[in-house]
């Protein structure tokens, strides 16, 4: 979805087209380090494990709160920070906020579709609200920011 | 099952922020730094091993954690290109407990 427009004039006076458009690029797969795989694998693992001891410790609600965790986020903020400089970080960070939101929207489509869904079609529609929160909320946030979401400034 | 939880977990995670890794623009692939990834396997295995009861009240503690996820973004947003990434991010899990802490105990401690 190009939206006309931009930051910037381009030289004579013209408009660059901004692009929002999502993509999928699994040529960047290419490059990971594995390394920082695992540390995000042992971050999850660590949660998953604290969220657990935390329910046992306390109730099930409050390690819940904890299945929301920014566990990998900031790690993830400071590899990119380093690698592709602050304003990708910063990007990143503002789709998380968005991403953010959609947790609660899963918490609550979980919530209220337990006992009256078969459990694991609960998860997979809890999951489906996510995506159509994240994918809702990103598609306004390229509507009223658009330059936050341009591939050409990332 | 700690260790089912861990391994799940983990994967998750992973699974996810490869998928991020591959998004564009930037602004897109921030979605999934924030997905439902410890989440979906914790709710998994405890549905699978324990009870619907149990995670039902996980998925109320979710809601609260989400809040305080979107208040840590926020916060990580503005400090990390000023304090830079270590202390941004020790800004950023503040926000976290505050938001998320602070909630919880508004709405199921202090409100009793």
């Amino acid at each position: 979805m190009p939206v006309k427009g931009g930051p910037a004039p381009a030289s004579g006076g013209n408009r660059r087209e901004v692009d929002v458009r999502p993509e999928l690029r699994l040529e960047d797969l290419r490059g990971i380090k594995v390394r920082d795989y695992v540390v995000r694998f042992a971050f999850g693992a660590v949660i998953s494990v604290a969220a657990a001891l935390l329910a046992q410790a306390s109730s099930a609600r409050f390690g819940g709160v904890f299945l929301a965790f920014p566990a990998i986020l900031p790690a993830s903020l400071t590899l990119i920070q380093e690698e592709e400089g602050t304003r990708d970080a910063d990007r990143d960070a503002v789709g998380a906020v968005l991403g953010g939101l959609g947790l609660s929207v899963f918490g609550v489509a979980a919530e209220g579709l337990f006992g009256r869904l078969p459990s694991p079609l609960v998860l997979v529609v809890a999951l489906a609200a996510w995506t159509v929160a994240a994918l809702g909320l990103y598609f306004l946030l390229t509507l009223f920011r658009p330059d936050d979401c341009d591939k050409h400034q990332d | 099952m700690l260790a089912l939880r861990a391994l799940a977990g983990g994967t998750l995670v992973v699974v996810f922020s490869l998928i991020g890794q591959a998004a564009r623009p930037k602004a897109f692939s921030g979605l999934f730094s924030a997905a439902p990834s410890v989440a979906t396997a914790s709710l998994a295995i405890t549905l699978i091993f324990e009870s619907l009861t149990k995670a039902r009240q996980d998925a109320i503690g979710m809601v609260i954690g989400g809040l305080g996820m979107s208040a840590c973004c926020v916060v990580a947003s503005a400090a990390i290109p000023r304090l830079r990434a270590v202390w941004g991010s020790v800004a950023a899990w503040v926000a976290w407990a505050v938001m998320a802490l602070g909630l919880y105990w508004a709405v199921f401690v202090g409100a009793r």
